[in-house]
């Protein structure tokens, strides 16, 4: 009969503990989510909002873009993931050259691309998020530029240093999976040496320093 | 004798008039472009008929390019929309599917997919950019649909790389891409240029004319796909701009918050689930797969200004003109950009095409269960913290 009864709370109490892991994780789930949907909705326009400051210089507003996009978006993360399968191979004592690299040439390529995104208030319509815990923030921008709404969504992860920006979505296309097509592309024409990269972005950087007036920041 | 002479053909000595082009004339040609155009439709519908033994080619294309996606594939979200709306039961792979299936190669240079070639000359050439628009992301790709970078051409490309969506056709496409950049670098791009030159309300007011008109397409279209919703909005924005926006030069309904997604027969032909077929390279109209060409043609039957005789029909002509003009000038530093980092540009614009026509289908939804990994950095690999200031 005691048997019975231990029996039956010990089921009873797994299934407490159980319902209470899963209350919890869901609950940390929606805060992560919150968290990354209040980020985006606080730091995405404030980057935006200065590719639009006409009181600032070109290198000005350069530079005062790339600063504020490094503190949104996990450019480290970033520059591992597009190196895709090559990642793991890439030579440790050139790793540091190509990180610095990465960061200058990400920031160019960014500006280009939201340079069209400038406009008023970034609107987060709703969120998700994905199987890796990664919250996915789908967010509309009135641009000026065009005179219509464009559409883009946001990825970001929650680390130690808070939620970060690891990828986003343009017309469709994500950024850094692009990105990663492309650097692998290379490497693999340039017979697999993945320092070639490293000449590739650095040639990238020159020319739209010399056409676009564009500092990294 | 006057009525010998009224009827003379050749009255003045012996030679045939030359007529003067009057509205008349294109009255009277228009009928036959107008039964040239459903002859085309016609075609384009036995086409669909044909499709899985003649848009795709050998099965086995089907296999690698498609993996995963069918409804049978078992996965929650294969096989549907998110609302609810059957997806193409075959769909070429996303950039994330492609990179999942790179990771599935690790080698990058392993199982090439017979339906892709490797042979393809590098021929990518030069210039710059271009298409046409018709539907909202094919103009972003298109958008993007570029420059060519001098040293381009696919020596040897991944796995991954190829996996976007299935080109039979690679070799001819190629040189296709490659005509349609000297025409883009000839004629479109420094259009484009003009046309931003323009004063920034003047060409909002285009754009937001040649947007109007397509409305009715766009309405048409959501029915077919069951998206009532959408073809409300689509039909109030038209009828709202058409009147007190001036023929849509004033963008009126938007204060309504009547504001519609553009959708094309070819996203809906992607929600009736036909599979996207062997990608082509259309000179002048950009990228494009056997289902979208298909739809572009079944589009202009579609479209109720083809049928608003000569007028409508010119008012489509001009919207697309605009259109496409409006879409370029927004690209061109994206295609500067794409032009000097995408290592190979015929490949990156296909890739670029079919992610942003996949969006376009599933009308801006993420795929999140497919979304690639961001894995963690090694330890060895990750940065020192920053100094403390």
């Amino acid at each position: 009969m005691i048997r019975l009864f231990l029996r039956d709370t010990t089921a009873v109490l797994r299934g407490l503990f159980l319902a209470l892991a899963v209350w919890s994780a869901g609950a940390a789930q929606a805060q992560a989510t919150q968290t990354a949907e209040e980020f985006v909705r606080t730091q995405a326009p404030a980057a935006l909002a200065a590719l639009n400051n006409s009181r600032l210089t070109t290198t000005d507003r350069t530079r005062e873009f790339q600063r504020l996009m490094t503190r949104v978006a996990d450019l480290d993360r970033i520059a591992f993931f597009v190196l895709g399968r090559y990642g793991r191979t890439f030579p440790r004592d050139r790793y540091p050259e190509y990180l610095q690299t990465f960061r200058e040439y990400a920031l160019v390529v960014y500006q280009t691309q939201l340079d069209q995104y400038r406009g008023d208030a970034v609107r987060v319509t709703r969120s998700e998020s994905d199987r890796s815990g990664d919250t996915i923030v789908y967010t509309q921008i009135p641009s000026k530029a065009r005179g219509e709404t464009l559409e883009a969504v946001w990825r970001v992860r929650t680390g130690p240093n808070g939620p970060r920006v690891i990828d986003v979505r343009v017309f469709g296309v994500w950024l850094a999976i692009q990105q990663k097509s492309d650097f692998e592309a290379v490497i693999n024409r340039a017979a697999n040496r993945p320092e070639a990269i490293i000449a590739h972005m650095r040639n990238f950087v020159a020319t739209a320093q010399a056409e676009r007036g564009w500092r990294p920041g | 004798m006057d009525r010998w002479a009224r009827s003379d053909p050749f009255p003045a000595g012996g030679q045939r008039p030359i007529p003067a082009p009057s509205r008349n004339f294109v009255q009277r040609v228009s009928p036959g472009l107008v039964m040239a155009r459903r002859l085309a439709v016609a075609a384009s519908l036995a086409c669909i008929g044909l499709w899985p033994a003649a848009a795709v080619g050998p099965e086995a294309c089907a296999a690698p390019t498609l993996q995963g996606m069918g409804p049978q594939s078992g996965h929650p979200h294969n096989g549907s929309l998110p609302d609810g709306r059957a997806l193409a039961k075959a769909r070429p792979l996303t950039p994330g599917q492609a990179d999942q299936a790179g990771a599935d190669d690790p080698g990058g240079g392993g199982d090439a997919h017979p339906c892709q070639s490797r042979t393809a000359e590098a021929d990518t050439g030069q210039a710059d950019t271009t298409q046409e628009d018709r539907g909202q992301v094919e103009t972003a790709v298109g958008e993007t649909a570029l420059a060519a970078s001098p040293d381009a051409g696919p020596a040897s490309s991944p796995a991954n790389e190829l996996t976007d969506t299935p080109d039979p056709f690679e070799p001819m496409n190629r040189r296709m891409f490659a005509l349609h950049m000297q025409l883009d670098r000839a004629l479109i791009a420094p259009a484009a240029r003009g046309f931003r030159a323009l004063p920034d309300p003047v060409r909002l007011s285009l754009n937001s004319a040649a947007s109007n008109l397509k409305q009715p397409l766009t309405a048409i279209n959501s029915l077919l796909q069951g998206d009532g919703p959408n073809a409300g909005r689509a039909t109030g924005r038209f009828l709202v701009n058409s009147t007190f926006g001036l023929a849509g030069l004033f963008d009126v309904a938007r204060r309504f918050d009547l504001e519609s997604r553009d959708e094309d027969f070819g996203q809906t032909l992607a929600v009736w689930g036909a599979a996207a077929g062997p990608y082509l390279f259309v000179p002048g109209m950009g990228p494009s797969t056997l289902r979208d060409q298909t739809g572009r043609f079944v589009n202009a039957g579609l479209d109720p200004l083809n049928y608003a005789g000569v007028s409508g029909e010119a008012a489509a002509a001009i919207a697309l003109t605009l259109r496409v003009l409006d879409v370029r000038a927004d690209a061109l530093e994206v295609a500067e950009e794409l032009d000097a980092t995408a290592p190979d540009l015929y490949l990156a614009v296909r890739r670029l095409y079919a992610a942003a026509r996949d969006d376009a289908v599933r009308n801006g939804q993420v795929d999140i269960d497919n979304l690639p990994q961001f894995e963690d950095i090694p330890p060895e690999l990750q940065a020192p913290p920053e100094p403390a200031p």
